[in-house]
């Protein structure tokens, strides 16, 4: 069957069966490596991306059912915008180390700070509890998000 | 024989998007076809191969007609597809039942809440899932479809066991029809080994009320057997009383005494007989509180509207 | 020593300069070991036993081979050697480990017993589901106090001690004599956790044009390639392993993972072959961090003054060495922790069960044992009724003490420093009116080995050039699992050389054209791999003063802000100026060097005595302040502070978040993190049911870094990856059993809440 969506502003046109999910197809056939395969679960985010702005978890969307909508991964071109903005702080504070979990995370994060949410810490946790990540042990991701969100209306 | 053979990705299976209730329920009545919903649970089996299926029917294009709340006096009848997050809005349901919005939040995580609905969680029928809890107390008639027949089931008849229902592999779960005492609050509490998972144990009870005084009361535990259950007796001695401590530390012991649980490796048997009378206490504290709450801001709204009228 | 260089302006160490990895990381620009890909590649899947204890009597592949696509089906008689041999304990004795296909008596549920190859992921998933085993199931041994016992079964021939290591300082038997003496013996135990990196096992494997067998894996080790040759019987000579990012490895990735699989397939098929580690499979069979069970005796005065220890150790080694004789030696000498006591004994021993290997992870056994000292000095402070920070502050060890091992401390000991930050930081415990609710504060201060035992002649080598356009490469082997490694290698490098950081250029992880740097375990690679850094940029800059001199006569360069060389009469020189000037005196300017770490002998185990053992340790301090709910037994962490001294932070962000990295993988440990296993069979496959730390129930962490300027590594820094972790546990076990009064106190690891409610209701919480 064919399917027909934005991807990072482009438009995809691909051959898949019914059974192949949204991360084997971005990674597979459109060679988006940055979204990760990290359980299959859909419980420890790596494998993140935005569809219609939803921050959905890849592996377990079958990729059928994303016929006709908008999917952005950490690669989407971005006018000097929220992406640019989240990856540049992400990277003052170290909110990354090994790098795995963090296209899934930011993706997540690129939801919250783009509607204009100003969230405690704690919300930001809370937030962000659907994505693993063993190296930071989180504060410097806090760190990064909340600065983050507090820049955006002045950039925006 | 050997381990398990975990995948990355599902086996090959067919997938098809119908645009009405009659195409899904048509495609349904394949052999191996499976109603695919919000997918959580679905596709993380499906990816494991611990499930193996012919095809998925996917619901996105009927999802909005089976969104709905109709309410009667009495009943409330709730579309399936909603999701988590929606039903997690209490204003959705007009007030009438805000153990939706209490025990949703202790789904999983934003994500997942997001995605997941109230169908695919009673179809999964997992004996710790939140809105099986819920149904197994409010015992709902579940409206399930098939091309063949409509058809009405009490929650009570549906679940068989931990993932085992009486739904047929071509019926869809339409809508959950609740009936509601007029006045009624209600409580959740849960202690899960990490927040967002599923519960070790966990308690929903709903007390209905006659001006100050209870009129009728039920208890739903998960985790103490190996589906929820309910206690009937202990209910009944809610009935007429007025909430007090002394009624509160009755019920708890009469729970603690009435519970089997099992031990397993998440758990030992004493701990989770001791978490159910904790919760339970917890879970009326909350359903009395938020009858003094109503009962205060009634209350004061009264207080309001009379002095606007001078 | 190379690190001479203490400088008093540095102009890129110490700064939180951002990491260009980083940058790179969260523009999702790397390419992780699973994200390469080939022309007409194949992909494996792992046949896995399903028994814990086993024979096999029949492999039938015939069903596999005629599943669509599946390729070859390899076996144990296709792989020319297929056993791994090594010496894990340093000391000489070789040890048989696992076979790279169990074809006789499975030992553990999840031994690799075939593999699949085949045109898809999913034909090799069917493949392998497609394969018979015939199995003849045998009795299994899973608690390795009974494997001890003399008719227990044999996981292997020759016992099942793997290893037994003993300490003795001073005469125990004769100090503790004394009648007035004030005696406590506890029993503590550990859990199996799993490292649970993002980045499941993966690679891609290929025979390359020239016949040499190339692995781009997730490893933390490029110098495998040596056992992969000896798998295949080549010379070492013809394997190269490549490293690229790794996406976490906490000791996970220390050991073979993927590698055999990839050589084995690419070389048989002579096609790329990709292989990928389900999630699943990760969790049930890649080895763990090892359970122990620590029984402590500790004497002391009536007066508070410790007299003597004694120290007993079992290590689950699981049905295979791999690197306990080493996980169980670093216990062994930190045993005491960082306290000076006159009179000790410790064994520690290894034991093989039929449960799944345990291996190296972040602490590597010495973080086991802070969960054992850093209680039972708090119980016997309570014992005596003394107040438990000035007991451990009147043992401290200091500079120049002797260790329970006989060696001598001869750097800073900064405990008493990291402690009063900690205690001034987290101030005094509130009190809360909330009835169900209790607040305690418990605290550790520990000690962590960095670099390996001394007898392993550790080295670490590197290569420096200047380039004529005047930026800089290091090439360097040492695989970058995610803690900045190559990253604060340039800072050195950048530092020395008196270039922007820019200017410099790691080319790292590759066994074939980088210098071996060792493997990145041991918190070995900031003062292996950087010293190594030291000592060749200063010979660098070396040769460019020198040709500076040569070329333009002057004396005395000196070096502005642009990385430009200037001299007392006015010239400005750039670096391509001098890059230009060295060629024409035919003068690279070009070096390789190696570093060689502080080496010594072996160690004495019948003395239980050492000259030395590791190079250097690291202490610090942690504090924790809970909250418990008495009714359900849960347990909040309000505030969390931690204090390390790093000798030198290089770059102070990284060494903040490994400190906070560690204190979250650590709460995860002390609190929800367990693989369970039902005999032998792992009961928590799943990703889900791992209670991996969210950021939800996790705190902001204060970390404080002190710098005594005392270190090993290069400008005086010491390691930080693996001692941020030990403290953790004992200080949330201090804090619990601080908030839920006399008596009470979870010995075992996870302190779960169930646990807590069981000591709370009088049950003995450590047993449920
Ligand atoms: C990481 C993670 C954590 C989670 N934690 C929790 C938790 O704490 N508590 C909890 O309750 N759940 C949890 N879940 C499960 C989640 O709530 C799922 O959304 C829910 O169980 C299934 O809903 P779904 O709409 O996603 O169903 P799907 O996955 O689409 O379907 C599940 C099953 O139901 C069938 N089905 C779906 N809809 C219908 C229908 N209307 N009629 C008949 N059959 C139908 C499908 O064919 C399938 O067999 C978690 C899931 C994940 C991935």
């Amino acid at each position: 069957m064919q399917v027909e969506f934005q991807f990072n502003d482009e438009r995809a046109i691909c051959d898949i069966a019914g059974h192949e999910t949204l991360l084997a197809v971005l990674r597979d056939k459109l060679g988006a490596m940055e979204v990760k395969y990290g359980c299959g679960e859909g419980a420890c985010g790596s494998c993140v991306v935005l569809v219609d702005g939803n921050p959905l978890a890849s592996c377990i969307t079958l990729c059928a059912s994303v016929d006709g909508t908008d999917i952005m991964s950490v690669k989407a071109p971005d006018p000097p915008g929220a992406w640019a903005l989240l990856k540049d702080r992400f990277a003052a504070h170290e909110g990354a180390q090994c790098g795995f979990c963090t296209p899934g995370l930011l993706a997540s994060c690129f939801a919250l700070v783009q509607r204009g949410e100003k969230l405690t810490r704690q919300e930001i946790r809370e937030a962000l509890s659907g994505h693993l990540c063993r190296c930071t042990g989180y504060h410097h991701i806090v760190d990064a998000v909340e600065e983050a969100m507090a820049i955006w209306p002045t950039m925006s | 024989m050997h381990c398990e053979v975990f995948g990355l990705y599902p086996y090959p299976f067919d997938y098809f998007r119908p645009n009405t209730l009659e195409e899904a329920l048509v495609l349904a009545q394949g052999d191996g076809m499976k109603f695919l919903a919000g997918g959580q649970s679905l596709v993380p089996l499906l990816n494991l191969h611990v499930a193996e299926i012919k095809g998925v029917v996917d619901l996105q294009h009927v999802a909005s007609a089976l969104k709905f709340v109709q309410s009667q006096q009495d009943r409330l009848r709730l579309g399936a597809l909603w999701t988590h997050d929606e039903l997690s809005h209490s204003s959705l349901l007009g007030g009438r039942c805000p153990l939706f919005s209490q025990a949703a939040a202790f789904i999983g995580h934003p994500r997942i809440r997001r995605r997941g609905t109230l169908g695919g969680s009673i179809a999964h029928a997992d004996p710790l899932a939140e809105w099986i809890l819920v149904m197994t107390l409010l015992d709902p008639q579940l409206i399930l479809a098939s091309a063949k027949e409509e058809r009405q089931l009490p929650f009570h008849d549906y679940l068989l066991g931990p993932m085992m229902t009486a739904l047929s592999d071509d019926e869809l779960i339409t809508a959950v029809e609740i009936s509601l005492p007029e006045k009624a609050t209600y409580g959740f509490t849960e202690v899960s080994r990490r927040p967002g998972d599923y519960a070790l144990v966990a308690t929903a009870l709903s007390v209905g009320w006659d001006r100050d005084r209870i009129a009728q009361a039920d208890i739903a535990i998960s985790g103490v057997s190996d589906v929820p259950r309910t206690f009937p007796s202990i209910s009944r001695d809610m009935c007429q009383e007025y909430p007090s401590h002394g009624l509160v530390e009755h019920i708890k012991h009469a729970v603690e005494a009435a519970v089997d649980p099992p031990s397993d490796v998440l758990a030992g048997a004493s701990y989770r007989r001791h978490l159910a009378g904790i919760l339970v206490e917890k879970a009326l504290h909350q359903a009395f509180d938020e009858m003094s709450n109503a009962g205060e801001t009634a209350a004061k709204s009264i207080g309001k509207s009379e002095g606007e009228r001078t | 020593m190379a690190n001479d260089v203490l400088t008093p302006q540095l102009s890129v160490i110490g700064k939180g300069v951002i990491r260009e990895d980083v940058r790179k990381k969260v523009a999702g620009e790397v390419l992780y070991s699973a994200d390469w890909v080939m022309p007409g590649m194949l992909y494996g899947k792992l046949v896995r036993a399903l028994y814990s204890h086993a024979k096999i009597k029949k492999l039938s592949s015939q069903d596999a081979r005629h599943v669509p696509g599946v390729v070859r089906i390899i076996e144990a008689k296709d792989v020319p050697v297929n056993q791994f041999y090594d010496d894990p304990s340093g000391l000489g004795e070789k040890v048989a480990q696992h076979k790279v296909f169990q074809d006789d008596e499975v030992r553990y549920a999840g031994e690799p017993i075939c593999l699949v190859i085949a045109k898809t992921p999913e034909a090799a998933e069917k493949g392998a589901r497609a394969i018979g085993v015939e199995y003849e199931p045998l009795p299994s041994i899973h608690n390795p106090l009974d494997a001890l016992k003399d008719d227990a079964i044999l996981v292997h021939p020759g016992g099942n001690t793997v290893v037994q290591w003993n300490v003795h300082k001073g005469n125990t038997q004769v100090a503790i004599q004394d009648p007035n003496l004030v005696h406590i013996s506890r029993t503590y135990r550990t859990q199996f956790v799993d490292h649970l990196y993002l980045e499941p096992e993966s690679g891609v494997g290929w025979v390359d044009n020239d016949g040499i067998v190339t692995l781009r894996c997730a490893t933390q080790v490029v110098e495998h390639y040596r056992n992969i040759a000896r798998m295949l019987n080549i010379s070492e000579n013809r394997v190269r392993i490549i490293c690229p990012y790794v996406g976490g490895g906490f000791g996970g990735k220390e050991d073979m993972t993927v590698e055999p699989y990839l050589a084995i397939a690419a070389w048989i098929t002579k096609k790329p072959v990709k292989m990928v580690w389900s999630r699943q499979e990760s969790l049930q069979a890649r080895p763990k961090r090892h359970p122990f069970v620590m029984t402590y005796d500790l004497w002391a005065k009536p007066c508070g003054d410790v007299v003597a220890m004694k120290v007993d150790v079992t290590g689950d080694a699981g049905a295979y060495a791999l690197l306990s004789p080493r996980v169980l030696f670093a216990a062994a000498v930190v045993a005491t922790g960082p306290y000076h006591i006159d009179h000790v004994d410790v064994t520690s021993r290894a034991v093989y069960t039929h449960n799944v290997p345990t291996s190296a992870f972040r602490g590597f056994g010495a973080m086991q044992m802070a969960f054992g000292y850093e209680q039972i000095m708090e119980e016997m402070a309570q014992k005596l009724g003394i107040d438990s920070v000035g007991f451990r502050r009147r043992h401290f060890i200091k500079k120049g003490d002797t260790l329970a091992t006989g060696e001598i401390q001869d750097t800073a000991v900064w405990l008493n420093e990291t402690l009063d930050k900690v205690l001034n930081e987290l101030g005094e415990a509130p009190v809360t009116d909330d009835g169900s609710k209790r607040i305690g504060i418990g605290i550790a201060c520990t000690m962590q080995p960095y670099g390996r035992t001394v007898w392993f002649q550790d080295h670490a080598s590197c290569w420096l050039n200047l380039e004529s356009d005047g930026s800089v490469i290091l090439r360097t082997g040492v695989p970058d699992i995610g803690g900045g490694q190559a990253a604060s290698l340039c800072q050195i490098a950048a530092e020395i050389l008196h270039v922007p950081l820019e200017a410099v250029r790691a080319y790292y992880g590759d066994s074939a054209l980088t210098p071996l740097a060792g493997g990145t375990f041991a918190t070995r690679q900031l003062y292996m791999s950087g010293n190594a850094v030291v000592k060749a940029a200063q010979e660098l800059q070396e040769k460019i003063d020198h040709v500076l001199k040569t070329a333009w006569g002057d004396e005395g360069w000196q070096w502005d802000e642009e990385g430009m060389a200037y001299s007392p009469s006015g010239l400005r020189i750039s670096r391509s100026a001098v890059y230009e000037a060295a060629n024409a005196l035919h003068y690279p300017l070009s070096v390789h060097t190696t570093f060689h770490a502080q080496s010594g002998e072996g160690y004495d185990n019948k003395e239980g005595r050492a000259v030395k053992t590791f190079p250097d340790f690291t202490f610090g301090c942690h504090g924790a302040l809970v909250e418990v709910d008495v009714q359900t037994g849960t347990v909040k962490v309000l505030r969390y502070v931690a204090s390390h001294d790093v000798g030198v932070a290089i770059n102070p962000l990284s060494v903040e978040g490994q400190i906070h990295g560690g204190v979250v993988q650590g709460l995860g440990y002390a609190l929800s993190e367990e693989v369970l296993y039902q005999d032998g069979q792992c009961v928590t496959a799943l990703f889900s049911q791992y209670m991996a730390p969210t950021a939800e129930q996790m705190p902001d962490i204060t970390a404080i870094i002190l710098e005594s300027h005392e270190g090993k590594g290069p400008f005086h820094a010491r390691g930080i990856g693996e001692p941020a972790i030990a403290p953790v546990a004992p200080a949330i076990a201090n804090a619990v059993a601080n908030a839920l009064g006399p008596s009470c106190r979870v010995r075992s690891l996870p302190i779960t809440a169930e646990k807590i409610w069981g000591e709370l209701s009088g049950l003995d919480g450590s047993k449920i």
